[in-house]
């Protein structure tokens, strides 16, 4: 509870709330405005996880998103978070956080055995090992992958929610550090719409981590006032905790803003954001690179702006004793900071050759040693630094051990160039700044300041002055004039970057791991035996050794591992290119992604008007398409094959009654409708009566079939046309690009008015008697309404439209009503005057009753693989008209002998079933792949037959009739079949007779 | 799901900046003639005695009459308030009563528009707010129709069927909504 590296003044926190919290279960101190990193650090709390592979000792290493060690799970149960940066983990009153990859725990970690045996695990071992015996891979597999992990994922469902929103700017701007600042303050002045995002709680970017003076105030206060200002401007959008992770195409950009806690269970955890702006900055910053040496992955060696950061940001005194190793000028503003944080500097170890002597003279103020053309070579300690060793950046081996238990390392900085690289930019590379960045844009975008490898803080304020002038410009606002808007004036230690490259530092043992990528256990030895074994390419070399393939995405490894793969193939670094950028930046919750399209809200669910009827019935419902469909109406302890055979029962003796308001329904109006009706399907429309229906099929225009319905004639030129109800969009789509596209000319106009529409079917031998008494008298006799008519009259008062079509095979009528009244047409026709008992009846019952006709389903018998002559429809193509997918028919491999055709089937054994999707075989054991003359395409059990009985695709077709044939069912085992009978495919009144009664 | 015919004047949600009505049940006509709509804007004209709008997602108001939506080249809407409906209706070859296909809710205050933001992917920062106009876009995937009104609240239109899921994510938006605001103004 002591927080005894923590200042008692400084920093950015506020002292006056501390905050309680748990970490492996012991309780810790921090403040407000602290990250669970800095208020570790704080406690003296060094380990804080092991390693990927080799399970080794980590701590924390950054400051900020690029962190590769410090990982750690957030809470418990369904809450848990796996793989958490702790550096980004904002500390929260009581918040638990846990060590991951480490059994039993941190300190006592057994699989760290690995690291003994590290010679024998190098990358890409479990490529060429375990390849005996085969049968064992499973085990090894799952060994592999409990020994080599990171965070446990929670086996709960998420209990938290979130919001996904859409916005539109004119400006978006990335980063509130010095650039983004002034790039949004300058482009909101020009009063265009500007949304300011930034990944921490508060602006300033590394403003927070220095201490310079801007206008006369600490650099993080002046932060404060200009995001304050711009949060009170009107045309301006400010979101603090909000990640830019992905840069998609039409300059949209994703991002993730993490809502504080609240006790309202209605607030989102985490808000998804897509903006799509005119014109994009991106001052996204740089992250700086660490130094390869040996064992430069022990907990107390970090980077050395982080460790600059948790002293001026947080107060926290990252160690007692440091030594600051660097290859450029900023290693020494560190040394500055620390030492004036109390922290004592052992040495400066400075890789170049020389050095500026002003930098010499901050350090002998001070008292710090530094040692010119001196780095780091190797360090020891246990669960924590104790020494390091120096010498010659060119001598194998150093020479002098120093104590220290802080490593502060410099590489050098990297533009975080992630989100302009997704735009399909390529970066390009600086041999200035020895790094990668931005390349020519290829979206609306901007990238400026450090993201672009300007190191230089006044020149950052200018670059992000012009660039918010420029992208207001370019998004159409006029810019004011340039001296409207001034750059702060600023003070403070600021120095030229005077970067050197020096990418590895001698290896003191042939076997001495140098981490390259210290989040994947990456080490030189492994990059060099990539390249021996010819894994040459930077994108082979990633996935052989797994460089850059961590959560961080190798945010601190990938330019390192790229310059030690250049030394390998003699090459410049640019030759050896980059890997490709790809979203997300850092790791997004899925459930962010997800939003609030989850569990059942996973597709939007349609309800015909009769679902409150059906509910009260106590329907089991199915999604047919988006749509919930009543499968069946089950009573009291019957079950659901009881209950479909009970309905279908009812249908074939008495009456039944079912919801077909799914069915897509089309108006088409027009003097050329019919004309166009007949071009769309294959059979005749043209000369259809007024007040008659007829059955129609449709092709795609490469001849297979596109989906039947009906059309009933209304007026001269008024159609009505029903379709399939997974359907009815696509067949929308192909009558409106038809009309559109092919006949422009043609004056017919479609409405669609599938949802205008509620709509039964009525069916069974007594449903004309149910109907009639609801009717006008006479309405629905033989004589006025034959089969295939139609009529507009009142149903029980509402006014409807009947057609006595039947896809039952039964006396049938479809009643159509506006939706607002389909319950009530529910309601009237279910329960009867003279007590007649109508059954509902669901989709199950339905296909019974269509298989047992023969009717030919959507999605099973026309499968868009089939044609007409396929499903026994050829009579139905019109030879006196054209149609869409008549040339097409003509093709030799549409009319070919061998092709599959539609039939029936019947059990040789009256009590087996036939399994739908069962593959039809000529004998009755599998001979191999290829032995297939068939598929089930429905199966049912009959309620006339008393048998099951299926409709199938044969080679052959009806060619086949009276021959037995074999189902195989992979799911009852390869060997066993169903032997099956080959008939004529309608089990039921083949004559028609009942439905024309 | 809702009973639009009930309980009139009744909020389905109430926020500081944001409230959630019913959208009232109106009559609604389709107008359209893809090959000459001139031909039907002028028999519309005849019809209402204003020249209906000819720009995609313009509304003209007729006073005393219906509010005419343009929502594509050649195709208009008619939303006449219940009880009212186009005289000479039999005079125009392709009206089509499309009154029972939609539902939805009137949406009006401040977080209006963050509130559509947070389904649909529609850029409604050029509307202008002192004259009603209409849009064709998706709420989570579900077909919307917005209706702007004059006192700049928002009809949100769905097909029929698909109100109680759009009612759903309505809500869960809405509710987000207030309580992202309520835990910004505490701090």
């Amino acid at each position: 509870m002591s927080q005894k590296f923590r200042n008692l003044t400084g920093g950015n926190i506020s002292r006056e709330s501390p905050l309680d919290f748990r970490f492996n279960g012991t309780l810790y101190q921090g403040y407000q405005g602290d990250t669970l990193a800095s208020a570790l650090l704080a406690n003296g709390v060094r380990l804080v996880g092991r390693s990927f592979k080799y399970h080794r000792p980590r701590g924390v290493f950054s400051a900020g998103p690029e962190e590769p060690s410090a990982l750690v799970q957030l809470g418990s149960g369904p809450l848990a978070e796996p793989n958490t940066r702790a550096t980004q983990v904002e500390l929260s009153a009581n918040l638990e956080a846990f060590s991951q990859n480490c059994w039993p725990g941190v300190n006592l970690d057994l699989l760290s055995i690995n690291n003994v045996f590290s010679a024998v695990l190098p990358a890409g071992f479990y490529y060429k090992t375990f390849m005996a015996p085969r049968r064992l891979w499973p085990w090894y597999e799952k060994m592999i992958r409990k020994a080599a992990g990171m965070g446990t994922a929670p086996d709960q469902a998420d209990p938290d929610h979130y919001l996904c929103s859409y916005a539109h700017c004119d400006v978006l701007v990335v980063g509130a550090g010095p650039s983004g600042l002034m790039s949004a303050l300058a482009a909101a002045r020009t009063g265009a719409s500007v949304m300011l995002v930034d990944e921490n709680p508060a602006a300033g970017g590394w403003l927070q981590r220095e201490r310079l003076s801007m206008d006369g105030m600490p650099g993080a206060n002046w932060a404060e006032s200009i995001w304050q200002e711009l949060t009170d401007l009107p045309n301006v959008t400010v979101r603090a905790r909000a990640t830019a992770f992905g840069y998609y195409d039409h300059n949209m950009v994703a991002i993730l803003e993490r809502v504080p806690g609240g006790n309202d269970k209605d607030l989102p955890s985490q808000r998804l954001w897509r903006v799509r702006a005119k014109r994009v900055v991106l001052a996204t910053g740089a992250i700086e690179r660490p130094l390869i040496f040996a064992n430069n992955d022990r907990p107390g060696v970090m980077l050395a702006g982080a460790a600059r950061a948790y002293a001026n940001q947080y107060a926290v005194r990252a160690g007692s004793r440091a030594v600051v190793a660097t290859n450029n000028n900023s290693g020494y503003l560190t040394a500055v900071d620390l030492a004036d944080s109390g922290i004592a500097v052992a040495a400066v170890m400075d890789s170049r050759s020389s050095v500026d002597h002003t930098l010499l003279g901050m350090m002998e103020e001070r008292g710090i040693p530094v040692d010119i053309g001196h780095t780091v070579h190797d360090t020891r300690g246990g669960k924590t630094l104790g020494a390091v060793r120096s010498g010659a950046t060119d001598v194998i081996g150093g020479s002098q051990w120093m104590d220290c238990d802080l490593l502060a390392v410099s590489g050098g900085w990297s533009p975080a160039v992630h989100l302009h690289a997704q735009t399909g930019a390529r970066p390009v590379y600086s041999t200035e700044i020895e790094a990668f960045i931005p390349g020519p844009s290829k979206q609306a975008e901007q990238t400026i300041g450090a993201a672009r490898g300007n190191y230089d803080l006044e020149g950052c304020l200018n670059e992000g002055l012009r660039a918010g002038r420029q992208a207001a410009r370019l998004a159409g606002f006029d810019t004011p004039d340039e001296d409207s808007l001034s750059l702060p004036e600023t003070n403070g230690e600021t120095l030229p970057y005077g970067q050197e490259a020096f990418w590895q530092a001698p290896r003191p043992g042939k076997r001495s791991k140098q981490f390259v990528d210290i989040q994947d256990d990456v080490t030189t030895l492994d990059i060099e035996l990539a390249h021996r074994e010819g894994y040459v390419s930077v994108e082979h070399l990633k996935r052989y050794t797994t460089l850059g393939m961590g959560t961080d995405q190798g945010k601190t490894s990938n330019i390192n591992g790229m310059a030690l793969l250049a030394r390998l193939r003699q090459e410049p670094i640019p030759h050896v290119g980059t890997t490709t950028f790809r979203p997300p930046y850092t790791p997004i919750t899925l459930g962010a992604l997800a939003g609030g399209e989850t569990g059942a809200s996973v597709k939007p669910r349609r309800y015909t008007p009769m679902h409150a009827q059906h509910q009260a019935l106590d329907a089991v419902f199915a999604p047919l398409g988006l749509w919930m469909r009543p499968q069946g109406y089950p009573r009291r302890g019957e079950t659901m094959h009881q209950c479909v055979q009970r309905e279908a029962r009812a249908v074939r003796s008495a009456v039944g009654l079912t919801d077909v308001s799914t069915l897509g329904k089309i108006s088409l109006r027009g003097p050329d409708a019919g004309e166009f009706l007949n071009r769309i399907y294959v059979n005749q429309f043209s000369s259809l009566p007024t007040g008659r229906a007829r059955y129609g099929l449709m092709l795609r225009e490469d001849g297979m079939i596109l989906d039947d319905g009906t059309v009933t004639r209304l007026s001269e030129d008024a159609y009505f046309m029903t379709c399939t109800s997974g359907n009815a969009s696509g067949v929308l789509q192909h009558l409106e690009y038809h009309l559109e596209v092919a006949w422009p000319e043609l004056e017919v106009d479609l409405c669609e008015v599938t949802e205008q529409w509620a709509a039964v079917a009525l069916a069974g031998p007594l449903s004309r008697g149910v109907l009639q008494r609801l009717c006008p008298e006479g309405t629905v006799d033989a004589v006025r309404l034959p089969a295939m008519g139609a009529v507009d009259t009142t149903v029980a008062g509402i006014p409807a439209r009947i057609i006595r079509i039947s896809f039952s095979g039964e006396l049938a009528f479809e009643i159509y009503v506006p939706s607002s009244r389909g319950g009530e047409l529910w309601d009237a026709l279910l329960v009867t005057r003279d007590n007649t008992e109508v059954t509902p009846y669901g989709m199950d019952a339905l296909e019974v009753l269509r298989i047992e006709k023969g009717f030919i389903g959507m999605g099973t018998e026309a499968d868009g693989r089939t044609t007409a002559e396929d499903l026994g429809l050829g009579r139905m193509l019109s030879k006196k008209k054209w149609f869409v997918g008549q040339l097409a028919l003509q093709r030799p491999g549409l009319n070919h002998a061998n092709r599959l055709k539609l039939v029936g089937l019947t059990p040789v054994s009256p009590g087996d079933e036939l399994p739908e999707g069962a593959q039809v075989l000529a004998q009755a054991v599998a001979t191999g792949p290829g032995c297939s003359i068939g598929h089930v395409s429905s199966a049912a059990h009959s309620v006339v037959l008393g048998t099951a009985i299926a409709l199938a695709l044969v080679k052959g077709g009806s060619l086949r009739s009276g021959d037995t044939v074999y189902l195989a069912d992979p799911a009852r085992g390869a060997n066993e079949t169903i032997a099956a009978r080959v008939t004529y495919p309608c089990f039921y009144d083949p004559e028609g007779a009942r439905q024309h009664d | 799901m809702i009973d639009h015919s009930s309980s009139p004047g009744e909020a389905l949600f109430s926020a500081p900046k944001l409230k959630i009505d019913p959208a009232p049940v109106d009559h609604w006509l389709q107008a359209s003639d893809r090959t000459r709509p001139q031909r039907l804007r002028e028999s519309l004209a005849k019809a209402l005695g204003v020249e209906p709008g000819e720009h995609v997602n313009t509304v003209t108001a007729v006073a005393g009459g219906p509010d005419v939506l343009v929502i594509g080249p050649g195709r208009w809407l008619l939303r006449y308030p219940p009880g009212q409906t186009l005289d000479g209706q039999e005079l125009l070859r392709s009206v089509t009563d499309i009154s029972d296909s939609m539902l939805g809710f009137r949406v009006s205050g401040d977080s209006a528009r963050e509130l559509l933001g947070t389904g649909c992917p529609l850029e409604l920062g050029e509307w202008d707010d002192t004259q009603p106009g209409c849009a064709q876009s998706l709420f989570h995937h579900i077909p919307l129709l917005i209706h702007r009104l004059q006192d700049s609240s928002l009809d949100l239109l769905v097909p029929r069927s698909y109100l109680a899921e759009f009612q759903h994510a309505l809500l869960h938006s809405a509710r987000a909504l207030a309580a992202l605001q309520s835990n910004a103004e505490n701090g």
